[in-house]
């Protein structure tokens, strides 16, 4: 499916993967109502299913040109075959497509590529019609229209161009008004945004162009203009609406409903040459223009800031009805810098009091407005959503987003419709198990509201609460809750009562009957917790416990001295409760813990005889620790796992008489309570837990002797912030969940994607959670609100889904490989490990989020081990290891060892090898100038220093090893002033010594590689420079130095700086090198030692690449590059 | 990022405060003069998108004032020292006397006759000596009659006439966009403020005049420099040290300005869009080669390099020979006319390196800016976030 098509055949390379910025997205209808995304990503155009939310097939639109803009045109009656249907641009290029060539990209047929134009201008907005004069029309970054024209043959010509004025754009929006006239929107670069009209008829007698208006008020560059449809915003009001949006952070709705159209030719302050005056321009100060336009910008409706950062788009949905009928609600979505898209209600009407608003507008009187903001979705990692779409769905509009981070995300519904056979099948399977089980509730109770449900009278009639005088004013609220089963929620008070809310259609409430005495026992206080399904167990502040049965009702079940503090069910619900249909287990056992008691005690109940015992063997607590509180446990085989509040986690041995402590760990390096133990599939040696610090980790219990070991394996940081809990879906999904911010979530950290986003106020409050055994996404929640009332969320599936994943968020800048694994490390401080999967695509194994700095360095010693530096001084030691469950651990067993007093240095340059006695040697280069080789001896045997050196004052970009013994190592560096050094270090003798240095840049070397060359010892080494120029030097080994043979250079080797370089083979004389530049050119070039002296250079290769601004080039398998800037590609050598 | 951290960051920063200059870029306006001599014989200029005036400033000292700047402006002694120490300098270019502590105080300011500066931006540049400043868009059609005016103020008003009586010796622009990140378009955006400054200084520049201004060296830049080798006799793309290695930033130098015969400057037909250069650029090819570096020749049809039959290796003054390169690539069919200029490296090895982290003396005081950076567009949202209590931790501070 990844193959790439016929571009790729030219010369000896192919190019095989590319994952790039979604730089365009729109929606297309086919004939049968059936609804696709099209999406642009570098030259390639992507068709995905919104019903199935599968890739269909991707055709490479042009040459070298990125696709900047997607033009879908609506069917109108039945098109033939041959009418233009897509039109995209990019650049000054344009192309066209049939509705043929889109329906065999549907059928997963190639279409052959569609021509490519090219336009004098670089085009920001395109449309397509129909209609006598033209069958679509471009707009240019220079606010010109350019129509053009398709002949009975496909072939496209385009128009002269039409201006009313040519300031340059950074958006644009047309719109077809009727078939001789189309709406133009211009964005400018200086905060202003001229709409004016353009008339397709070249013969009209007055010009082809009308201004209309000229709005400023913006404080900073128009980055997006929307026009809308024509809307109804009350009874037999219609109003045409423009959205803006701007580097100012403000989302501005402009009325430009055309009302003179009635007394055309009454714009006399606006005609041609207005605009062309000798004047100041430019932002705030544009006073003559200011005082022309003021009218103009009194149909300003609404103002609003919104985002934390610039704002790229603005789209209205076309809906103007969905929530009351003739209210006036417009739908409005803004997408921005900040990866998030935001949904905004404009509220329009009529201003009562026209009087005071002058000119055109007070025919019919001004509109005014507000928008309100309502739900804000991070849909993207790292910055940007450069391309967006919406359109009308069935229920909620179909809402799509395209990131830097190559994803495309989709929110909203269609309904099934006929289609393709085999897509009915899949269709079939995926409403069933939605749609039936779990629908769309969000709703609220107080408690009174619950009672008033169950007992239909206010509360005040019912004298429940505990007969205390004093307490009498305190008024009832839910306390704390449980899911007893998927749909039902057993949700205890403050005055002890017990409810079960029920979710169909809506909730149900019913009250558990119980004593007055247990209500006084339960009241103020009380611990719920859920074993198995249909059963609950309670706890309360007298030592009593209680257990709920769906069929036997509330029950004593034991007695404790005390206060119960917690009842931590083992194999019990952790997000999902076994289906319906499943075994019931005959008996299940807790862990009690009691205020004032350091053990737990293990209760166990048989469900089938209702008997229950406590096990006489304790769970004592490490008395070394105040305050330790168990708060999570899990069985395995014969051992038991304890976690508890002050982060420390016990390994327990059970035997016929007790059980035995054996070993304990603390990784948390802050306080932070362990929320939950869990065995791994399939697995009784590992589990995973969870912490409020924001990570979960997984060990593996070592089988060492005289006691077994606690192996970490995996530490790692998902996107939130405390974590409550996580457990497997049937296919080994890792679901977590927790709080970020004021929000609620639950996460698929094997998908990486976000299952439920819910504000909720913050963490710190009780809540109960389930996902349906149908799928992780279909879930509901309950939690406390303000005023101790109850919150019900429920969804069918996630607000959110990915037609494709993304990558990194920002600019990657090295690339790894070893093994399996490829490393990628980018601007956006992650580190991200795939491997191959499905031919040439690839699959992200982990996320590596520690460092705070965007990463320079990344190299494997081993497929055990990975080592990342970055600015603030890091440098992490990563421990990598394939896991039982196939996925990837990965720990961070390492930090930097010598960071200075300002730790705010660049660590640059890295090499990393095999060292002796185990370890492995480190070198560093640092922007201080200075070069660091330490041997690292794994966990616990730390960082050593071997030797250090100190070069001029210039920064050091590259560092790699010559030779590296223990008695004597040999370094190469190069830096930012163009020169190559070659360091020595002998055992003894204190520090590096920079024995030879060799310019061979004019400035910084920003790329380097070593191969094996000449005899044995002998070095090629190939650098890259910010000078565009290539340079190599040929270093011989005489046994006891290095010399020069030669030192050579290609000046101008690429148009731009050569920011990475690889050498993809070496051996008899010949060295193939790979390069690439911020030209955005990949070259391979072949090195030949000639006899005698000096080295001859031929160019193989000189392709496009799709990766901007690339980092790095990486040989990821034998035959395979990848390049790593602005996102990834791979090309077969 | 602190005053204190960005002074260890960036040697620069700390050099301009300490020196009183608006902004870091002045020392890449003094280090491409010292390469290229620019202010030679100088006395009339333009300086496009100008604000904060770091530019300006620098021609009023320089031009104005007659002020002298020499390298010891912006030399690092201690790493001077260490190059010396590790061999790095050749003794030969160690022939200058020790730099004079006070570096403005030596010679005798000798301030130039009949100086004429213009400078424009879209921002308010605080009033220089000397200094004429007009606040328009450059790209703008209607700013070339508002500088005509300002360099001659008897200029008639008629709109038409957009060529300047009294002509310019050097135009320069140091103007790039707020970068959205969308590489593409910021190269669009920047080649464009290019074009809109080349598009001006053709109405202006006296033949032989010099054109100096911000380039992205991204995809297609070589499409640039073939087009700009139209008017000039040499172009160079310019790296001053004080220009970060990690920016894609360079500057386009164009010395000796030749426009072609017959060649008028017009506003109503700017150049950078439309197909007036790509067809200029065909004409040109037909009479006269366009040569890359030495040693190296480009073929005019494709780009693609000629291998020249072997010319002797030339090897330059540090020893590097440079290679001639074989084309073995297959032919794509792509006709483009590209043409890589050579690329010179500004300010000598001794200048301070502007990726590097120094360590600063201790009892560093780190000074206040001269002047604040230009208020962004976004101020307003950032003071209303902050008055509801949840301000961004970082303000982005423009270098």
């Amino acid at each position: 499916m990844d193959k790439m098509g016929a571009e790729g055949a030219v010369g000896r390379l192919r190019h095989s993967y590319l994952l790039s910025p979604i730089t365009a997205l729109s929606f297309y209808h086919d004939a049968t109502g059936r609804v696709f995304v099209l999406a642009a990503e570098d030259t390639w155009l992507k068709i995905f299913d919104v019903a199935t939310n599968q890739l269909l097939s991707q055709l490479n639109i042009f040459h070298s040109q990125p696709i900047h803009g997607i033009y879908s045109s609506e069917v109108e009656g039945t098109p033939g075959e041959e009418a233009a249907r897509v039109l995209l641009w990019g650049g000054q290029s344009i192309a066209v497509l049939s509705q043929a060539a889109v329906q065999s990209l549907i059928e997963r047929r190639t279409p052959s590529p569609p021509t490519e134009l090219r336009a004098a201008d670089w085009i920001y907005d395109g449309i397509l019609f129909s209609s006598e004069h033209a069958s679509g029309a471009l707009v240019t970054a220079h606010n010109e229209i350019i129509p053009l024209s398709t002949d009975t043959n496909g072939q496209t010509s385009f128009g002269p161009l039409t201006s009313p004025s040519r300031p340059i754009l950074y958006s644009a929006n047309l719109r077809l008004l009727s078939p001789d006239c189309i709406l133009v929107a211009g964005g400018t670069v200086f905060g202003e945004i001229i709409v004016w009209k353009y008339h397709l008829d070249a013969t009209r007698p007055s010009s082809q162009w009308d201004l209309l208006f000229v709005f400023t008020g913006h404080e900073g560059s128009i980055f997006g203009v929307s026009v809308s449809p024509e809307l109804e915003i009350a009874a037999g009001v219609k109003a045409r609406l423009l959205a803006s949006c701007s580097d100012d952070r403000t989302i501005r709705v402009w009325d430009i409903t055309d009302r003179r159209a009635a007394v055309d030719g009454d714009a006399a302050e606006l005609q041609p040459g207005t605009l062309g005056d000798a004047r100041e321009t430019g932002f705030g100060a544009n006073s003559e223009v200011r005082a022309a336009h003021e009218a103009d910008s009194a149909r300003c409706v609404a103002v609003v800031m919104g985002h934390v950062s610039r704002i790229w788009h603005v789209k209205f949905s076309g809906r103007a009805d969905y929530a009351s009928p003739g209210a006036g609600n417009v739908e409005v979505f803004s997408f921005g810098e900040d990866g998030s898209r935001q949904r905004w209600e404009l509220a329009v009407g009529l201003s009562t009091n026209s009087a005071e608003v002058e000119g055109p507008s007070s025919v019919q009187g001004a509109l005014v407005g507000s928008l309100t903001n309502c739900g804000t979705s991070t849909a993207h990692s790292g910055k940007n959503i450069w391309a967006a779409a919406v359109t009308v769905g069935d229920t909620w509009p179909l809402v799509v987003s395209g990131g830097a981070d190559g994803k495309v995300a989709m929110s909203g519904d269609v309904r099934v419709r006929g289609g393709l056979d085999g897509h009915q099948g899949i269709e079939g399977q995926l409403s069933d198990g939605e749609s039936s089980s779990v629908l769309d509730i969000d709703t609220s109770f107080s408690l009174e509201e619950v009672t008033e449900l169950i007992h239909g009278k206010p509360e005040s009639d019912l004298a429940t609460l505990p007969k205390k005088p004093v307490k009498k004013a305190a008024k009832d609220g839910f306390l704390r809750y449980a899911f007893i089963s998927e749909t039902a929620v057993l949700a205890t008070s403050v005055s002890g009562r017990l409810f079960l809310g029920t979710a169909k259609e809506s909730i149900t409430w019913e009250e558990i009957a119980t004593t007055e005495a247990t209500r006084a026992d339960l009241s103020s206080y009380n611990v719920v917790k859920s074993p198995t399904r249909d059963t609950a167990v309670l706890g309360g502040a007298s030592g009593k416990m209680y257990i709920y049965r769906r069929s036997h009702g509330l029950t004593d079940l034991a007695h404790f001295p005390g206060k119960i503090t917690d009842i931590i069910c083992l194999g019990g619900a952790q997000g999902v409760h076994q289906p319906p249909d499943a075994k019931i287990p005959e008996t299940f056992a807790a862990l009690v813990t009691v205020l004032g008691v350091n053990h737990a005690v293990m209760l166990k109940y048989n469900v089938s005889t209702g008997e229950s015992w406590k096990d006489p063997r304790t769970i004592k607590f490490d008395d070394d620790y105040q305050n330790y509180a168990m708060t999570a446990a899990s069985l395995c085989e014969s051992k038991l796992v304890v976690g508890s509040r002050v982060g420390l986690l016990t390994l327990y041995e059970s035997s016929a008489s007790s059980f035995t402590p054996l070993v304990s760990r603390k990784d948390s390096p802050s306080k932070d309570s362990i929320t939950c133990i869990l065995l791994l599939p399939h697995s009784t040696t590992s589990f995973l837990t969870t912490s409020r610090d924001g990570r979960y980790r997984i060990y593996t219990i070592l089988p060492t002797a005289p006691t077994p070991t606690l192996h970490l394996q995996h530490e790692i940081s998902p996107p939130l912030a405390i974590l409550e809990g996580a457990w497997f879906t049937p296919t080994s999904d890792l679901i977590l969940y927790g709080f970020r911010g004021k929000s609620f979530l639950v996460w698929n950290e094997t998908t990486r994607s976000p299952l439920a986003i819910l504000e909720c106020g913050g963490a710190h409050r009780p809540f109960a959670y389930i996902s349906s055994p149908t799928g992780p996404g279909a879930l509901r929640l309950v939690f406390t609100t303000k005023g101790a009332h109850l919150r019900f969320f429920a969804q069918p599936r996630p607000p959110l889904r990915a037609l494709q994943p993304g990558g990194h968020g920002r600019e990657i800048r090295a690339v790894a490989a070893c093994g399996a694994y490829v490393a990628t490390a980018a601007e956006d401080t992650t580190v991200r490990v795939w491997e191959s999967c499905g031919g040439d695509g690839f699959r992200c194994l982990a996320v590596l989020e520690r460092h705070t700095a965007g990463i320079q360095s990344l190299a494997w010693c081993g497929e055990g081990c990975l080592v990342s530096t970055a600015g603030n001084e890091e440098m992490f030691v990563w421990r990598v290891a394939r896991l039982e469950t196939g996925t990837l651990g990965v720990v961070c067993e390492a930090v930097y060892p010598d960071r200075s007093e300002g730790g705010d240095l660049r660590i640059v340059g890295l090499d990393v090898g095999a060292g002796w006695d185990g370890g492995i040697v480190v070198s560093v280069g640092l922007s201080d100038s200075t070069v660091r080789t330490y041997l690292y001896g794994g966990e616990g045997g730390g960082f050593k220093l071997l030797a250090k050196g100190r070069y001029t004052g210039a920064c050091l970009t590259q560092v790699r090893h010559l030779r590296v013994e223990e008695g004597v190592m040999w370094l190469v560096t190069a830096a930012t002033d163009g020169f190559v050094g070659v360091w020595v270090a002998r055992k003894g003798e204190g520090g590096f010594e920079l024995v030879m240095v060799e310019r061979l840049h004019q400035s910084s070397v920003k790329s380097l590689d070593i191969a094996a060359s000449g005899a044995e010892g002998g070095w090629l080494v190939i650098t890259g420079g910010d000078d565009n120029a290539l340079g190599f030097l040929d270093l011989v080994w005489s046994g006891e130095g290095f010399t020069v043979a030669s030192k050579s250079r290609v000046k101008s080797a690429h148009a731009a700086a050569v920011t990475g370089l690889r050498a993809v083979r070496a051996g008899g004389g010949v060295t193939e090198v790979a390069t690439v530049s911020n030209d955005q050119r990949l070259k391979v070039w072949r090195v030949k030692r000639k006899v005698g002296a000096g080295i001859s250079v031929a160019m193989l290769e000189n392709r496009y690449s799709s990766v901007a601004d690339p980092g790095d080039v990486e040989i990821i398998a034998p035959g395979r590059l990848m390049v790593g800037g602005v996102g990834m590609e791979v090309w077969e050598v | 990022m602190g005053k204190s951290s960005k002074d260890k960051r960036d040697a620069y920063y700390r050099l301009a405060k300490e020196q009183g200059w608006r902004a870091r870029s002045a020392f890449k306006l003094l280090q491409l003069d010292e390469e290229f001599n620019l202010f030679e014989d100088v006395t009339r200029v333009v300086d496009l998108c100008a604000a904060p005036g770091s530019w300006s400033q620098v021609l009023s000292r320089v031009l104005i004032k007659g002020e002298k700047f020499g390298r010891s402006a912006w030399q690092d002694r201690e790493a001077k020292f260490r190059q010396q120490m590790l061999n790095i300098f050749p003794s030969s270019e160690d022939h200058e006397s020790p730099p004079p502590t006070e570096p403005t105080t030596a010679p005798a300011p000798t301030p130039r006759k009949d100086v004429k500066i213009v400078a424009i931006d879209l921002q308010p540049i605080s009033p220089l000596p000397g200094i004429i400043t007009l606040r328009a868009d450059i790209t703008h059609p209607a700013t070339v009659p508002l500088l005509l005016r300002a360099l001659d103020p008897d200029h008639p008003v008629d709109q038409r006439n957009q060529q300047a009586s009294q002509r310019v010796d050097l135009v320069i622009s140091d103007g790039a966009p707020d970068v959205t990140g969308l590489h593409d378009l910021d190269i669009y955006v920047q080649s464009q403020l290019l074009f809109a400054a080349l598009n001006l200084a053709l109405c202006v520049l006296k033949p032989g005049g010099k054109f100096v201004a911000k380039i992205f060296r991204g995809r297609n830049v070589d499409l640039l420099y073939a087009q700009l080798k139209i008017f000039f006799d040499k172009v160079y793309v310019a790296k001053p040290r004080s220009s970060r290695a990690s920016s894609v930033e360079a500057f386009i130098v164009c010395i000796d300005f030749r426009p072609p015969e017959g060649f008028t400057a017009s506003l109503e037909e700017p150049l950078g869009v439309g197909t007036r250069l790509p067809e200029m650029l065909a004409a040109r090819r037909e009479v006269l080669p366009i040569t890359a570096a030495p040693g190296l020749v480009q073929d005019e049809e494709t780009g693609a390099w000629k291998a020249v039959a072997s010319a002797a290796a030339q090897v330059d003054e540090d020893g590097i020979c440079d290679l001639e390169v074989e084309d073995l690539t297959v032919d794509d069919g792509r006709r483009d006319i590209r043409w890589i200029a050579p690329f010179v490296a500004c300010g000598d090895l001794s200048a301070f390196d502007s990726d590097a982290s120094y360590r600063l003396p201790e009892g560093h005081v780190s000074l206040d800016p001269v002047q604040p950076p230009t208020a962004p567009p976004y101020k307003r949202a950032i003071e209303l976030r902050r008055a509801h209590g949840n301000a961004p931790k970082k303000v982005p501070v423009k270098g």
